[in-house]
């Protein structure tokens, strides 16, 4: 059996920076991921990464930006941790090698970005999130750092309420095998794809957290999934909030810029879900274009487009046939981001020992209600550098515990079963029907009754599933049984999502309630736990931490 | 139909067969060409590697030559289409690099205002004189001549600089092969690589690409290879015994020049296109095709 | 539109050897092939496997060959395909072992990109600034142009060299070798211009330019190659036959404004060029083998001055 101190499931930003910070203190460390590192889902982060690096700007200002942000449901003290830690980890990051755009006196530039009251954005043109991901993949094969590139896991191993390693097929042999570790950070991305055209990879399917939740860790915040202001129609990639951070116009059928009736200060840099909402208003009052508006960039000049907003020109000009250098890119709100995730604390532990997570699917909670553009890339460099830290420190502490035998054989004994299924429905059918639930029913604006119509379908495929079947009867890179697996975390998932925001009698950030329109901080001003049961989601609720910043009305 | 004729250093020395072919079936077609007696050198990849400011001010010069007779240039080996063209594209579209290579044309008397177009021979047979209209002068079908096309790269690629024709799924010689009455052979290696410039700095490695070039062309039962490239050609044939020798197999393919093709079949005789001047003996294709030329009515030059 | 498939399938459990199947399946016009395999997997047969996530051009997982061209499915519209060839046949990249139908084993790509030592190294004499290093905003672009590069291993894989010469390092990793001496930040530009140039190195590349044409992010690799063998020209790393190759080219054009291409050989190779022998007594029987002292061209005083002020200009 393979053994490590440390192993971290995911290889994007967060997996690899928690990696790079657990090998200084320990060499037996391992990345374990379902597709080679650079092909993680981080590389497509477009716009940039926060921190408050200018002398006229402040942590203090960047907190308390990100505080508003969250609708005041982000934890205070973490959130104070991110936006002081940030500056450090860029330059860290710039140290590394990290190519970053630079102003003219040649230190790194920095974008207005929304909802921030300073433009403190560093990016790359607009691939930020691909120059980060080379960066860090090439410290590890500075630092030798192990990578099992293509192994799927399918659990962990849990035995005595510890987390003692995990189950993970070899996609290119087809074998299960089990990886013993005193201690594993989960590091697997959102769960967006729950969705239907989400602006998520397809590998998005929220593995880590479902793997967490059924082990015995605690989701948190599930019903805030951020709805990005500006995907595209055809099928949700993303056009980067710097296409507005550069002076980018939302415009209308009318050709108005009717962000000013939403947000007349901040305009289009308003936050996410503001935006979203107005645009979603403006597309059901009538004043849309075939179920979109406009990101109007024409105004910014070639120059300026091709040099800081490259690939979505080219996005728009091959999904959408759209050159936005001569016409509008016709756009959307789309599902985007996991605010919620595995409940951990500022060292990115979670409620099971032995067990860490960092980036998007952990919930810290430093994104509240709705994210910061900005915030997420820097939430990986932060808290996978200080999960790598923690982890790292655990497994010099403690003696190597035994794996539960039994592990592997229940794994293969449940593959294999799955395998060999001969009646019932394909997964990607039941996907597919729970996408098409999740974007009717848990859309940008949510009423009761469509919520329990989602809670009920997710019930019905969640039986269904329990039947489903494989058609690939192989074991050599078998991604029908992979698509399925993954399909089964999607569910839970979404299950978890329903659940909490049909409980959730408000409105807050991205949880936007018709029947419930206002913030209610007397009676939910507090996260919501969800913990597994055999019977689905049993729901918690959890008091938000508060140190500087009480709740204040949020206008933008 | 006139162009500033850029007959490249090759065609002018070692495969003078090139140079003289081609004037010989252009004075047949009516296509008239002013040999750019002055012209330097295109320096290729290499000189573009080692200065890309020294290759612009030559090329440059090349084409204010062109610019001030009123010309385009025409070509007839890929590499200095591709270098010409280079140069041309960015010096019409980066002002930048016009003003400095301005700069030093001044010196000797000389500007250039970016009002060239450099073409290849291939080109301007499809386009400007047109196939229906070649075909019209075919005296001597290639009636049973099986023809591989071998493109070479700098004519296809990159895309971006040459733009003619799909890199990927090329037609102009098939066009032209079948025009001539021949039967063109498809076989992987028409789009790849001859491996000319490597050919002496990476002997063994340029004698496996070329040698699968070769070899897929003999599988598919050619007769011959055409190519509208001297280079290439010099690859093809001069040095396919290096090739042979790599793949431990005999060849022994005959490559022409296309204006050797189109020659044969518009009733040229093989020795006005200087048949014998090719290292791999072309006798097999001359016994392919009709030695006499039919009579009948002959169009006139330049109709 | 009812669009029919040609894929090569391979599932080394049951299979011998490689083989195509056809499928016909019904799309939208803007379908990319991505979308295509993905409605066949799901609507037609399970079992065909390729790799794929992000959909839009930057994670470089589904790079595949679509009509004999090394190429993104998530890129290449179904629409375009066909009217370019009339069908759509998908085959697995090149040279690269086959794991299962479209999925290949990318180690040995992993392991060229690997031999350029793609990460900063700075000057070790240098501490490191408590703030950012400082850099030139207008050497940055060049930097951020080859980050651009997604290692998908299309250019790798449809590179003409490489697909025979299995040592060539081939130009993804030659274009992240640029980028790293590109970086004004990094200490180590000499050693690396020196391991670039070694023999599987920049001067096995004989500029057929097919990385520049397949690459879908527009890094243009042999671009990159260019500006990596013109930093070793200026910077004196001069060794390997490939520069002696463009010296003398650009020594004979200095000379007569023409190639010659009687000296060339000698120059380039030295005393290897011994070697060539038969091949070249075989062109000289044929007159190919031109006079070594050749005449200026007309106006040669034109281009010694061209020389003179470009040399300068520098």
């Amino acid at each position: 059996m393979l053994e490590y101190d440390v192993v971290v499931v995911g290889a994007g930003l967060a997996g690899m920076r928690a990696a790079i910070e657990a090998s200084k203190k320990t060499a037996k460390v391992a990345v374990l991921t379902k597709v080679h590192p650079v092909r993680s889902h981080s590389g497509a982060a477009q716009g940039g990464i926060n921190a408050a690096l200018s002398p006229a700007d402040s942590p203090e200002s960047h907190a308390f930006d990100t505080v508003k942000g969250s609708d005041y449901l982000g934890d205070q003290d973490a959130i104070e941790v991110l936006c002081s830690e940030a500056p450090g980890d860029i330059i860290e990051l710039e140290h590394m090698g990290t190519v970053f755009s630079r102003a003219s006196d040649g230190r790194i530039a920095q974008r207005p970005f929304g909802g921030a009251g300073f433009p403190r954005t560093c990016y790359a043109s607009d691939i930020t999130g691909l120059v980060i991901l080379h960066a860090l993949y090439e410290q590890m094969l500075k630092l030798g750092i192990k990578v099992y590139d293509e192994w799927f896991v399918t659990s962990l191993a849990v035995d005595d309420g510890v987390c003692r390693g995990i189950i993970a097929i070899d996609l290119k042999s087809g074998k299960l095998e089990a990886v013993k570790a005193k201690a594993v950070i989960l590091a697997t991305g959102g769960c967006a794809p729950v969705f239907h055209n989400s602006s998520n990879a397809l590998i998005s399917t929220g593995d880590g957290m479902s793997l967490a939740y059924r082990a015995g860790a605690t989701l948190m915040d599930m019903e805030f999934l951020q709805f990005h202001p500006t995907t595209l129609k055809a099928n949700g990639v993303l056009i980067t909030e710097g296409a507005r951070g550069e002076g980018g116009y939302l415009l209308n059928a009318l050709g108005e810029r009717f962000m000013a009736k939403y947000a007349p200060n901040k305009m289009e840099l308003a936050s996410r879900d503001v935006v979203s909402r107005a645009e979603q208003t403006e597309i059901e009052e009538g004043r849309g274009i075939d179920g979109c508006v406009l990101i109007d960039l024409r105004h910014l000049g070639a120059q300026k487009i091709k040099e800081r907003l490259m690939q979505i020109r080219e996005l728009a000009m091959d999904i959408a046939g759209v050159d936005p250098i001569e016409q509008p890119i016709p756009i959307r709100p789309g599902a985007h981001y996991s605010m919620g995730g595995i409940k951990t604390d500022v060292h990115g532990a979670t409620m099971l020992k032995g067990l860490y997570a960092a980036g998007e699917c952990a919930c810290v909670s430093v994104h509240g209600a709705n994210r910061l553009g900005g915030n997420s890339l820097l939430e990986t460099i932060v808290f996978g550098r200080r999960a790598g830290r923690a982890a790292s420190e655990l497994a010099c502490s403690v003696a190597g515990a035994s794996f539960p035998e039994a592990a592997l054989s229940d794994e293969e004994r449940r593959i294999s079963e799955l395998l060999k299924r001969e009646k019932g429905e394909r997964a990607h059918v039941l996907r597919k029907e729970l996408q098409e639930a999740a974007n009717t029913n848990l859309g940008i604006f949510r009423v009761a009754k469509k919520m329990q119509n989602c809670v009920e379908k997710v019930r019905e495929l969640k039986e269904r599933y329990a039947r489903a079947i494989v058609q690939d009867r192989g074991r050599i890179f078998n991604t029908d049984l992979t698509n399925a697996l993954q399909t089964g975390y999607l569910i839970d998932l979404g299950e978890a999502m329903a659940l909490g925001a049909l409980a959730r009698e408000e409105s807050r950030g991205a949880h936007s309630r018709l029947d419930f329109p206002k913030r209610d901080d007397e009676k939910w001003l507090k996260h919501t736990l969800a913990y597994w049961t055999p019977n689905g989601p049993r729901l918690g609720y959890l008091d938000v931490t508060m140190t500087k910043w009480p709740p204040a009305e949020r206008s933008y | 139909m006139r162009y500033a004729y850029f007959t490249g250093c090759v065609a002018d020395k070692s495969a003078s067969e090139l140079d003289y072919s081609t004037r010989k079936v252009c004075e047949k077609l009516g296509i008239k060409l002013e040999k750019m007696e002055s012209a330097s050198c295109c320096g290729a990849g290499d000189i573009d590697e080692v200065n890309l400011d020294l290759s612009r001010a030559l090329n440059g010069r090349t084409l204010a030559i062109a610019e001030r007779d009123g010309l385009d240039v025409l070509t007839i080996c890929n590499v200095c289409t591709l270098t010409l063209r280079k140069v041309n594209q960015d010096l019409k579209e980066n002002p930048e690099a016009l003003e400095k290579t301005n700069q030093v044309l001044a010196e000797i008397g000389m500007k250039y205002s970016g009002g060239v177009e450099v073409t290849h021979f291939l080109w301007v047979l499809m386009r400007e004189f047109g196939v229906d209209r070649l075909k019209s002068y075919v005296q001597r079908p290639l009636a049973g001549l099986r023809v591989a096309p071998f493109y070479g790269c700098q004519i296809l690629r990159p895309e971006s600089r040459l733009g003619f024709e799909d890199p990927n799924n090329p037609k102009s010689l098939e066009t032209i092969i079948t025009a001539l009455g021949g039967t063109p052979v498809d076989y992987a290696g028409k789009t790849k690589c001859c491996a000319f410039l490597i050919s002496l700095a990476r002997e063994k490695t340029a004698s496996k690409v070329l040698g699968q070039q070769l070899w897929g062309a003999k599988t598919e039962m050619a007769d011959c290879i055409v190519t509208p490239c001297p280079l290439c050609h010099l690859s093809l044939d001069a040095f396919q015994g290096m090739a042979e020798k790599e793949l431990d197999r005999s060849i022994r393919l005959p490559i022409l020049h296309l204006p050797q093709l189109i020659g044969l079949a518009i009733g040229l005789q093989p020795s006005e296109l200087k048949l014998s001047r090719h290292v791999v003996g072309v006798d097999g294709v001359l016994a392919k095709i009709p030695s006499r030329v039919p009579a009948g009515p002959v169009p006139a030059a330049g109709s | 539109m009812l669009v029919s498939f040609k894929i090569q399938k391979f599932n080394p459990e049951v299979d011998a050897k490689p083989y195509y199947r056809d499928y016909e399946i019904e799309l939208p016009e803007r379908a990319t092939v991505l979308e295509s395999i993905i409605a066949i997997k799901e609507e037609i047969d399970g079992t065909l496997s390729f790799r794929c996530s992000c959909r839009s051009a930057i994670c470089g997982s589904c790079a595949m060959r679509i009509n004999r061209c090394a190429k993104l499915a998530c890129k290449a519209r179904v629409a375009d395909e066909v009217n370019r060839h009339g069908s759509i046949l998908i085959e697995p990249l090149q040279k690269l072992k086959v794991i299962k139908d479209l999925v290949v084993d990318m180690d040995p790509f992993w392991r060229m990109i690997e031999k350029v030592k793609p990460y900063l190294m700075p000057d070790p004499n240098e501490a490191a600034p408590e703030r950012e290093r400082l850099v030139d905003p207008s050497t940055t672009e060049d930097v951020i142009r080859n980050s651009l590069c997604i290692l998908c291993a299309c250019c790798h894989t449809d590179c003409n060299v490489a697909e025979l010469e299995p040592g060539f390092v081939g130009p993804a990793a030659l274009a992240k070798g640029q980028r790293y001496v590109a970086d004004t930040r990094d200490g180590a530009t000499d050693e690396r211009l020196k391991s670039l140039s070694e023999p599987h190195g920049l001067w096995e590349c004989a500029r057929c330019f097919a990385c520049t044409q397949v690459c879908p992010k527009g890094v243009d690799p042999r671009e990159s190659i260019r500006r990596i063998g013109h930093l070793a020209y200026e910077r004196g790393i001069r060794s390997d036959e490939g520069i002696k190759h463009a010296q003398a080219f650009l020594d004979s054009v200095k000379a007569s404004g023409r190639l010659n291409e009687a000296t060339l050989p000698l120059k380039t190779k030295g005393l290897g060029v011994v070697g060539m022998t038969p091949m070249a007594l075989q062109m000289f029987l044929k007159g190919k083998v031109p006079f070594p002292i050749q005449r200026p061209v007309p106006d040669m005083e034109e281009i010694r001055k061209i020389f003179e002020l470009t040399e300068k200009q520098r």
